[in-house]
């Protein structure tokens, strides 16, 4: 089970990893089709927050015990059996019980039309997420820990 | 006789929380979910789709295809359980099958409160609490009047609280007249504070949704081209409104008339531990039958919100299937848009004056319209225990639902709350413990 962990006193608020995680959720999964391209350009799934000296990137925790699949009124928010928190765009309709439920305000509201959840996915199919990849300071780490439950599993709290 | 380890009767939210958590450890035991509905583990909160998008069943689906036969569920459907025999624990249906239980999970949810209006019972009189009742709103909206008659025009709703108002709207998004009857002087006001709900109240009314406060509805009159058919409805003070379909909603009550024998009284839910046990053996209850302890004000009482129907469905299907799980103390959270107007809550939202608590507020006063932006704090004890946020002050609310549910004080930083949640400006120690691998949750 991937996860991603935070370095507090090595980031240095580039914001590098907002960058990439919008480069990698674009169509053309590039900088200069995200911000350049005909199309919206994706909200970044991670969030440099800033107090100097402070600095921390917070995204998605992929919680054993996720409030925001708990919360989730559509079916939208899922824990999958590979341990991620997904949200299923086409299933959200964009209620925000999930924005209102996750503790670590790691879930944006979308834009557009008909606008959906966005959080962090950790990039399936990629062997390390994009915001891991470009950390210029090694500030986000990727851990692999083990399973301990099945899809929806974990001891609730 | 079938015997099932387990048999969850209620098939919504806290039905799902169960069915998934028992399976996640015992994925052979045998699994039954009883339901007196013709569909299960649909979105309840997506009801009013039926009406305005014309949603099916499947559009309205909790769970993807599949969900049923991957957990190894044996559905009834359309079956209402009439008797619980907890002593040689068994079922009676409907049906008139007989159905023998290890552990049971009452998840019977609320019924929706009809009041007692003379002509209640014609058509075009509904309630909004299933996809039965929403199918028949939709139905009534083609018949009203038949090809002589006028066509439909005209809604009275009758009770402003979320599905009142969410069907006042969906009727609006189809084209009719409508007017909303509230008994108390504002709407929402089980959930809002009094600023906010004035503000819904106001979009509400620019969008052509008229709610009529400190007002009743005294009766249902017939339509003189058609009897059978509601026509109109006569208010208080003597004024008559057309009315051309009515929906009843004053409310939901627990539905606990399963285990009558507890000796309830009307309007309270099942009893349980913080396992979500009932007082009888190996009969668990969750959902919005059931009462929960309440974080901030202690005691216990029916949370009927989603969240809490999930986690509570949850927790006790953790024990049934053996597992040693607790609910936690509940927070009443709720979001809802109305005409593009996007409101969050949590917590307290409007304290009695004697309770000590206090009040921060932040933007616009409400009055601006659906692109008001406002977040208002309340706090006690130094810890935040409710806030609202409308529009945009809504973003990464969540970290304030987390502050109220593990009651952090926030002397130090509640100023920047009401700018912005992000835990930034929090102290060091609390900012770290966030940021650490253990997290905040278990």
């Amino acid at each position: 089970m991937k996860r991603v962990y935070v370095k507090q006193e090595v980031c240095i608020a580039c914001r590098l990893c907002e960058v990439y995680c919008t480069a990698r959720h674009a169509e053309g999964r590039d900088l200069i089709g995200a911000w350049r391209g005909k199309g919206a350009r994706p909200i970044p799934r991670i969030r440099v927050e800033e107090n100097r000296p402070f600095s921390a990137a917070i995204q998605c925790r992929h919680c054993a015990e996720p409030s925001c699949v708990y919360a989730c009124v559509s079916g939208a928010m899922r824990r999958l059996s590979d341990g991620t928190v997904q949200a299923d765009p086409a299933r959200c309709v964009g209620c925000w019980t999930c924005v209102l439920a996750c503790p670590y305000g790691a879930i944006s509201r979308g834009v557009g039309d008909r606008p959906t959840a966005v959080k962090c996915d950790l990039c399936p199919g990629d062997a390390v997420p994009a915001c891991v990849a470009h950390c210029p300071n090694g500030a986000l780490e990727m851990v692999q820990t083990a399973e301990t439950r099945g899809s929806q599993g974990g001891v609730a709290g | 006789m079938t015997h099932y380890d387990y048999c969850v009767v209620g098939s919504s939210a806290a039905a799902a929380g169960a069915v998934e958590a028992i399976r996640s450890v015992d994925p052979s035991g045998r699994l039954a979910v009883v339901s007196e509905e013709r569909v299960a583990f649909y979105s309840r909160p997506l009801l009013t789709r039926v009406i305005t998008a014309g949603a099916s069943a499947e559009d309205l689906a909790y769970r993807p295809k599949g969900f049923l036969e991957e957990n190894r569920v044996e559905v009834r459907l359309g079956a209402r359980v009439d008797a619980v025999d907890h002593e040689n624990r068994r079922l009676l249906l409907s049906t008139g099958e007989e159905l023998s239980y290890g552990r049971l999970l009452l998840a019977t949810g609320s019924a929706a409160k009809v009041p007692p209006v003379p002509g209640r019972d014609l058509a075009g009189v509904h309630t909004l609490a299933s996809l039965a009742d929403a199918q028949a709103v939709a139905a009534s909206l083609g018949s009203s009047g038949g090809s002589t008659g006028p066509r439909t025009r005209s809604a009275v709703v009758i009770g402003g609280g979320l599905i009142g108002l969410q069907g006042a709207e969906a009727l609006r998004e189809v084209g009719l007249e409508v007017a909303v009857i509230e008994g108390l002087d504002r709407p929402l006001a089980t959930v809002l504070d009094r600023d906010t709900s004035t503000l819904v109240q106001e979009v509400l009314a620019a969008n052509g949704v008229t709610v009529l406060t400190s007002q009743m509805v005294k009766a249902l009159r017939a339509n003189p081209s058609d009897p059978a058919r509601v026509g109109s409805a006569v208010l208080g003070d003597g004024r008559e409104l057309q009315a051309d379909v009515v929906i009843l909603a004053t409310g939901v009550q627990p539905r606990t008339e399963l285990l009558k024998g507890l000796g309830l009284a009307p309007g309270r839910g099942f009893p349980v531990n913080s396992h979500m046990a009932t007082p009888w053996p190996d009969v668990y209850a969750a959902g919005d039958a059931a009462e929960v302890s309440d974080l901030l004000r202690g005691g216990a009482r029916p949370f009927p919100i989603w969240p809490t129907a999930y986690a509570g469905g949850r927790v006790a299907g953790l024990n049934m299937a053996g597992q040693q799980a607790d609910l936690p103390g509940q927070v009443a959270m709720n979001t809802f848009h109305f005409f593009g107007l996007t409101v969050a809550s949590a917590g307290i939202v409007e304290p009695p004056a004697d309770e000590g608590c206090e009040v921060l507020t932040a933007g616009p006063p409400p009055g601006r319209g659906p692109d008001a932006h406002h977040r208002k704090l309340v706090l006690k004890d130094g810890r935040l225990v409710g806030f609202v946020c409308v529009g945009e002050a809504i973003d990464r609310c969540g970290l304030a639902t987390g502050l109220i549910r593990q009651q952090v004080r926030v002397e130090g930083f509640r100023e920047s709350l009401l700018k912005d949640f992000g835990l930034a400006p929090w102290p060091e120690e609390i900012r770290s413990k966030y940021l650490s691998r253990e997290g905040i949750l278990s």
